[in-house]
C-alpha cells in the first residue's frame, strides 16, 4: 500500500549532488518509509496478518468452494479431483501449515524401485512437493505428496491463499504425472 | 475413504522433535550472533524498521542481513547467489521463479556415495522424506557418484516478513544440517568432503 504515491518519479535530481543533498534526499526517503511504514500499520496493510489457525484454513475452503471433513483426530480433509489432501496446522504455535495429498491407486511391491526412482526425479526436479512412498503391511505401495510451510506467528490472507493454493495445485500435478506414468490397467481396459 | 497410514500423529511428533532441535540451535546461533556483534560493533543497534513487521518482496540483500545478523560468514557467488559453508556442507540460498518471489535453502552433503548403492540411497532418501518434515532431500547423478541434496523452499509471492524469511533460513540450515549428519553415519562408503572455499 502506497501513501505517497510514486516516489521514484519525484525524486529527479541533478546529476551533480552535494554530499549534504545527497544525505538530506536520503534521510527524506527514509522518513518517507517510517512513516509510511506507521501510516501502513495503522490502517492495516494490503494483507491482514493474523495467527494461522484450523479455522482460517477451513474458512479458505469454504471460500473456495470446496467440501471438507474433520476426522475423529479433529484434523481437516477433502477430496481434490479425486485425491485425498489433509490440511494440517502444526507446531507448538500452530506456526507450521502442511498441506498433505494421497494418490488413489496403490502399487504393488513390485514397483517399488520404479516408483522410488519416480519419486527422486520428481524431488530432484521440481521445487514442490516433497514426494515419497509409504509400504503397507499387507505390501502395497502408497504415494504421498507434502508442501510444508513455517508461516511463522503471524500470516496474510493472501499469504495463506498462496500456501493452500501450492500445495493443492503442485501435489495435483505430481499425481497426473503418476497418472500417465502408471497406467490404470482397469481404467485401460475399460 | 481411509486416512493416510501412520500419518499425522507420526508427523506431529518428528515435528515436535525437529522443532525442539531446530530451537537449540537456534539459541546456540543467537548467543554466536550476540558475541560477534558485541566483539565488532559496540555502538547501540540500528533502530528497528516499522516495515519489518509486514511482507516485503524477497531480495538477496535480506537473505545476506539475515546470515550477517546471526554472524555467519557467506559469499556471493558468480551467479549473484548468496552461499556458505556449514558443518562442511555447501549451501546456497536461492531467489527462485518469474519475480524471484521463491526462497530455496539448498544444501549439498560433501560427500559421494558409489552409484552402485543407488537403490538403498533411494531407500534412505524415501525414508528421510517420509518420516521428517522437512527438508524435501534427494540424490543426483554426478560424475562417478551419487550427491545427496536436501532443499526447504517458500513461496513468498506475497512478500515475507522478516520472522518469516529468518524462519525460513533456520529451517533450510537446521534440518539439512541433521539430514547431513545422518547420511554421514550410515554411508561407510562416502568419500571424503571435497573443497570446502
Amino acid at each position: 500500500m502506497r501513501f505517497f504515491g510514486s516516489r521514484r518519479a519525484s525524486r529527479i535530481r541533478p546529476t551533480s549532488v552535494g554530499r549534504d543533498e545527497l544525505a538530506g534526499a536520503r534521510h527524506d526517503d527514509e522518513l518517507h518509509d517510517r512513516v509510511e511504514g506507521l501510516l501502513t500499520e495503522q490502517v492495516g496493510t494490503d494483507d491482514v496478518l493474523a495467527p494461522l489457525s484450523r479455522d482460517r484454513v477451513t474458512d479458505w475452503l469454504e471460500r473456495s468452494g470446496f467440501s471438507y471433513f474433520i476426522d475423529s483426530d479433529g484434523d481437516v480433509g477433502g477430496l481434490w479431483h479425486g485425491w485425498l489432501f489433509y490440511f494440517l496446522v502444526l507446531g507448538e504455535r500452530s506456526e507450521v501449515l502442511q498441506v498433505r495429498g494421497q494418490w488413489h491407486r496403490d502399487l504393488s511391491i513390485e514397483r517399488l524401485g520404479e516408483i522410488l526412482e519416480v519419486c527422486n526425479e520428481w524431488n530432484a526436479e521440481r521445487i514442490w512437493p516433497k514426494t515419497y512412498v509409504r509400504v503397507r503391511d499387507d505390501g502395497s505401495v502408497v504415494v504421498c505428496a507434502e508442501v510444508t510451510v513455517d508461516a511463522g506467528s503471524m500470516v496474510g490472507e493472501a499469504q495463506l491463499d498462496q500456501l493452500l493454493q501450492c500445495g493443492l495445485s503442485t501435489g495435483s500435478m505430481f499425481f497426473e504425472h503418476l497418472d500417465t506414468t502408471f497406467r490404470d490397467p482397469l481404467r485401460d481396459a475399460s | 475413504m481411509t486416512a493416510p497410514d501412520r500419518g499425522v500423529g507420526a508427523a506431529r511428533r518428528v515435528l515436535l522433535g525437529a522443532r525442539r532441535a531446530a530451537g537449540l540451535v537456534g539459541r546456540a546461533v543467537q548467543d554466536a550472533g550476540a558475541r560477534v556483534a558485541a566483539r565488532s560493533e559496540g555502538g547501540p543497534a540500528r533502530p528497528g524498521r516499522v516495515s519489518a513487521h509486514r511482507p516485503r518482496p524477497l531480495s538477496s540483500a535480506r537473505v545476506a542481513d539475515d546470515l550477517s545478523r546471526r554472524g555467519y560468514r557467506f559469499r556471493t557467488d558468480d551467479d549473484g547467489d548468496v552461499t556458505g559453508t556449514w558443518d562442511g556442507n555447501r549451501f546456497w540460498f536461492l531467489l527462485l521463479g518469474d519475480h524471484d518471489e521463491i526462497l530455496q535453502v539448498r544444501g549439498r552433503w560433501a560427500g559421494t556415495v558409489p552409484p552402485d548403492s543407488r537403490l538403498a540411497v533411494l531407500q534412505a532418501v524415501n525414508d528421510w522424506n517420509r518420516e521428517r518434515v522437512w527438508p524435501k532431500v534427494y540424490a543426483r547423478r554426478e560424475g562417478d557418484g551419487l550427491a545427496l541434496y536436501a532443499e526447504v523452499s517458500v513461496d513468498f509471492e506475497h512478500g515475507a516478513t522478516d520472522e518469516q524469511l529468518a524462519a525460513t533460513v533456520s529451517c533450510g540450515l537446521v534440518t539439512s544440517s541433521q539430514f547431513f549428519s545422518t547420511v554421514g553415519t550410515m554411508a561407510p562408503g562416502g568419500t571424503e568432503p571435497d573443497d570446502l572455499s
